[in-house]
């Protein structure tokens, strides 16, 4: 049919107008789920879950099970044990897995918005800046917090049906509140800078290669310090390290790497996440303006 | 009428580049074509009134509002960007639907919209393939569609004959009447004056930031038909025919160059009835007939002097 011959209609719908940041996330959840890559990295952050599954498994049925011939391998095994360092370990293990999925999903967020000249027709709709920052942080957050947070409460959640009882639930009922803060202080920082270098580099290679290497610079600063100065606790300048200090102390882990505070750990990071976060409201309010 | 866009002393610059500079401006017809050489503000003009930019001074508005920062003017209005490149990793539809949610619209309304968009502009076969294998004049279908996809009552085209192929344009000038005669008023920026003439007699001609002119065609015509046009007949007898131009009392001026003579006249019709015969009694000797005032340039030049 020829073009002409169509005829024009008036949009009768009602606009919505509310968390339109949504849109922003699904969309780009949306678009990720397309690249198998993506899919791989998914599918081996799932790998670790399950081991940690078959973990609990193994101690809270396996282990309490006096029948069963596999009781006395299962129930003389530390590493098998459930407690709170338990999930701490997951978590700790689990940050590299997030950072990588955040890391692939995240450093052509902005940039590749901004090389395609895409942010003059995103801002030519009724769609705020503030909607469009605050679309991009929560997709990398609701990422990284869905292969950390989310499996950790659950594999909590599990630990209490299969060992039901007032004992598991006295002793475990604040590891949730820990696996939830901790994971907010891995993901959030994580997904900020990665969108800071999103924003500041021309594109997704470059960001995910300042990161990485920003992560190497900060880290062998702080072993060089340490070594020179033979003081552990300058390990704290070590960002990965500072976080591992706050996750030593949310779930008291006693096997502690240095001995710093943890509160100047925690205004470390506290500072280089809203350092991030001005980074990236920045570029999307210029980015904003100068369309 | 009243006017769709107001412009009052609008300027707009960046650092110490003016890319808009007092303009004064009001555009009421259906269809209103921006006319400038690259660089005359049209687009900066595009997007002050689209809200994307603030004005440095003045105050510019679209449907009696400001639209910067209003989500009610935004929403009536619709963009087709000059630039094609989208989203690498997404097709046509998913293009066009994305936009469509951000706008303000349910899944299902978006899912629809884009579907009408897509099929009026001739889409709907490809739009499930990725914008990446799109050519350029599909790209731009697709950039109109998301334009037109939320029912705009303000279409802004920031050059959108661009890649595109005759039929294509043509389908392009049909679109943008049919849409007109709809009811949404257009506002087409090009730099080719004959593109504009195909689709509107308002026209809207930019010139370094400046308001040259603005009105009726014709009246802008006649502006430049004071001055003298410019002919240039290619032929390798251009002394011969020189002869003949030069009892027309409107020649202002011959001009010969290799192969060529350039006739400065400022009655174009009466040499253009000349050149006919004497291509008509001598096959071969006028081997091309190029005015040099279809050139927008030219109208530029005319009018800045």
């Amino acid at each position: 049919m020829p073009i002409y011959t169509n005829t024009y209609r008036q949009y009768d719908g009602q606009p919505r107008h509310r968390f339109r940041w949504l849109v922003v996330v699904e969309q780009e959840l949306k678009t990720l789920a397309k690249f198998r890559v993506f899919k791989l990295l998914c599918l081996a952050a799932f790998l670790h879950i399950i081991v940690r599954l078959l973990q609990i498994v193994a101690y809270d049925v396996l282990a309490q099970d006096p029948n069963n011939p596999l009781q006395l391998i299962f129930a003389n095994l530390d590493v098998v044990e459930i407690k709170a360092s338990t999930f701490f370990g997951f978590l700790y293990l689990q940050t590299s897995v997030m950072f990588i999925i955040l890391l692939y999903s995240g450093a052509g967020m902005i940039c590749n918005d901004v090389r395609n000249n895409l942010m003059e027709i995103y801002f030519s709709k009724p769609l705020t800046w503030v909607d469009y920052a605050l679309g991009k942080i929560m997709t990398l957050v609701l990422l990284g917090l869905s292969i950390t947070a989310l499996p950790g409460v659950l594999l909590v959640g599990l630990h209490n049906l299969l060992l039901p009882g007032m004992e598991t639930l006295q002793a475990s009922w604040w590891w949730p509140l820990s696996i939830m803060a901790y994971s907010l202080l891995i993901v959030i920082p994580a997904a900020l800078c990665i969108l800071a270098c999103s924003a500041q580099l021309p594109s997704q290679n470059y960001a995910t290669i300042t990161i990485i290497m920003a992560l190497v610079a900060d880290s062998s600063l702080a072993g060089l310090l340490a070594g020179l100065l033979r003081q552990r606790n300058f390990l704290g300048v070590s960002f990965p390290l500072a976080l591992r200090r706050i996750g030593e102390v949310l779930f008291k882990d006693t096997r502690v790497l240095f001995t710093l505070s943890w509160h100047w750990c925690l205004l470390f990071v506290v500072a280089v996440t809203l350092f991030a976060l001005f980074i990236v409201l920045r570029k999307v309010r210029r980015e904003e303006i100068a369309q | 009428m009243t006017a769709i866009i107001e412009a009052q002393g609008v300027s707009k610059w960046f650092g110490e580049v003016v890319a808009v500079n007092n303009l004064n401006l009001s555009i009421e017809s259906r269809i209103t074509g921006l006319l400038g050489p690259n660089g005359a503000g049209k687009s900066t003009l595009i997007k002050l009134a689209l809200g994307l930019y603030a004005p440095s001074r003045g105050e510019i508005r679209v449907f009696g509002s400001r639209p910067r920062n209003n989500n009610a003017v935004m929403r009536r209005i619709g963009y087709c960007p000059e630039t094609d490149y989208f989203f690498e990793n997404t097709t046509g539809y998913e293009f066009v639907y994305w936009l469509n949610r951000y706008w303000g619209m349910s899944r299902r309304d978006a899912r629809r919209a884009a579907e009408a968009a897509c099929e009026l502009t001739r889409m709907t076969e490809r739009m499930h393939d990725p914008i990446t294998a799109y050519s350029k004049g599909m790209r731009q279908r697709i950039k109109i569609a998301q334009a037109l996809a939320s029912s705009p009552e303000l279409l802004f085209l920031d050059e959108p004959m661009n890649g595109l192929d005759p039929r294509g344009r043509d389908e392009m000038y049909a679109l943008i009447q049919a849409l007109a005669d709809a009811g949404m008023a257009v506002v087409v920026s090009s730099h080719i004056l004959y593109e504009i003439e195909r689709i509107t007699d308002n026209i809207v001609l930019m010139y370094r930031g400046t308001l040259l002119a603005q009105g009726q065609l014709h009246d802008i015509r006649g502006l430049i038909d004071r001055h003298p046009h410019a002919i240039r007949v290619e032929s390798r007898q251009s002394c011969a025919i020189s002869k003949d131009f030069l009892d027309l009392p409107d020649v202002t001026r011959l001009e010969f160059e290799e192969n060529a003579l350039v006739i400065r006249t400022r009655e174009p019709n009466a040499c253009y009835a000349l050149l006919n015969d004497m291509a008509r009694k001598n096959e071969g000797l006028i081997e091309g007939i190029t005015c040099s005032d279809d050139n927008l340039q030219s109208v530029f030049d005319y009018l800045t002097r």
